[in-house]
């Protein structure tokens, strides 16, 4: 943790608002493109930031300050949405407004991966994050979640079977299968 | 040729097999076109999450987190007045109370004297209205030995009033009857 979030934090811990208040200015965002990307909406991915602090804020005096806070953050908003696509049956509520691509505009995957992207590339490059949002959000909510973990936190099996409270065999499991069923949307096989 | 199973490969590319495997699995790729073809499928696949931008949060939520926060955050926080104006009011009453035993002492042992000859004086037992008697003027001598005592403070009464007003105000505050948030929050 950096010596401001550290200071932040200790002053947290005493009880001071404004402490907390910035630290949620800084860490915000990537909290809500957690929430946004497994939700995929920005009205349920605000409410989810917001209840996400507000956990973080309860259980600050039980985290260890020698640790850095954005994973932390980010492993508690994932419980947050998938708490909440729990309770909403997991059915998404996406937006076409938030879905910029379409399937006329489908572009291929390495068209745009190329390391060196032109111009036109890049353009494409926002409507082909948008095919890949959307074919996040149509996997299963578990299968969401290990994508998120592994490919946008970076945590490895076994933190991510820590995190989400399963077991490692079928962590690496879903994240395989959703691996394959993603791999699949986006090539347009359904 | 046996061709690698999904599990392999995704271990390959998270770089998760033994060194054994990975070398093993490396020498398959090299030689075979089909497994080398699902390896790209997956290896975009990473490329492409890995690119994904961050989407812009267009509002600052702090002050909506902070706001549903603060009856929270007032009812953790302690001023930090409070232990020391405790402290004070705890070294007030001990002192106090050692002040009063040096002053009540003498007088405590002077009436459980009295109180001893009274009754070894009168063998017989008294009756009711005698015992009640002998304990009233006991009290009584008691109750003027105190007064006698009692250290002569000159003061106005509105001074003794103000006195009196602010140790009560002192104890309340102590004891954090004015702290208490009252229902709506505040």
């Amino acid at each position: 943790m950096s010596v401001d979030d550290r200071e932040l934090a200790l002053r947290t811990r005493e009880g001071d608002l404004g402490a907390f208040g910035e630290l949620v200015r800084r860490y915000q965002s990537a909290v809500f493109n957690v929430a946004y990307r497994l939700l995929g909406n920005r009205s349920d991915a605000e409410d989810a930031t917001q209840e996400t602090f507000l956990r973080a804020f309860r259980a600050f005096n039980r985290f260890d300050l020698e640790r850095p806070l954005a994973p932390w953050l980010k492993r508690i908003a994932t419980n947050v949405c998938l708490n909440w696509l729990e309770s909403a049956r997991g059915k998404p509520h996406v937006t076409e407004a938030d879905i910029a691509g379409s399937a006329a505009n489908r572009v291929t995957m390495d068209s745009w991966a190329n390391p060196q992207p032109n111009p036109e590339q890049k353009l494409m490059t926002a409507e082909a994050a948008a095919e890949v949002r959307a074919a996040i959000l149509r996997l299963p909510a578990h299968y969401r979640a290990v994508i998120e973990l592994r490919h946008f936190q970076g945590q490895s099996y076994s933190e991510i079977s820590e995190t989400l409270g399963r077991s490692l065999s079928n962590v690496k499991s879903d994240l395989f299968r959703a691996r394959r069923l993603l791999a699949k949307m986006m090539k347009g096989e359904s | 040729m046996e061709h690698i199973d999904d599990t392999t490969l995704n271990q390959y590319l998270d770089s998760t097999l033994d060194p054994p495997s990975h070398g093993a699995v490396g020498k398959h790729l090299a030689e075979c076109q089909e497994c080398q073809e699902r390896l790209n499928e997956l290896q975009i696949l990473f490329v492409t999450l890995d690119n994904v931008p961050d989407v812009p949060l267009d509002i600052d939520l702090s002050e909506r987190v902070v706001a549903q926060l603060r009856p929270e955050g007032q009812a953790q926080r302690i001023p930090r007045w409070l232990p020391l104006l405790l402290a004070i009011q705890a070294t007030a009453a001990f002192f106090l109370l050692i002040s009063a035993w040096s002053a009540a002492q003498p007088m405590l042992t002077e009436a459980g004297t009295l109180l001893t000859e009274s009754i070894v004086s009168s063998l017989e037992v008294p009756s009711l209205d005698q015992l009640a008697e002998l304990v009233g003027s006991q009290l009584d001598e008691l109750a003027q030995q105190i007064h006698d005592v009692r250290p002569e403070i000159n003061l106005p009464n509105a001074t003794w009033l103000l006195l009196i007003g602010l140790a009560l105000v002192a104890w309340l505050v102590g004891n954090g009857f004015l702290l208490k948030k009252s229902e709506n929050g505040y």
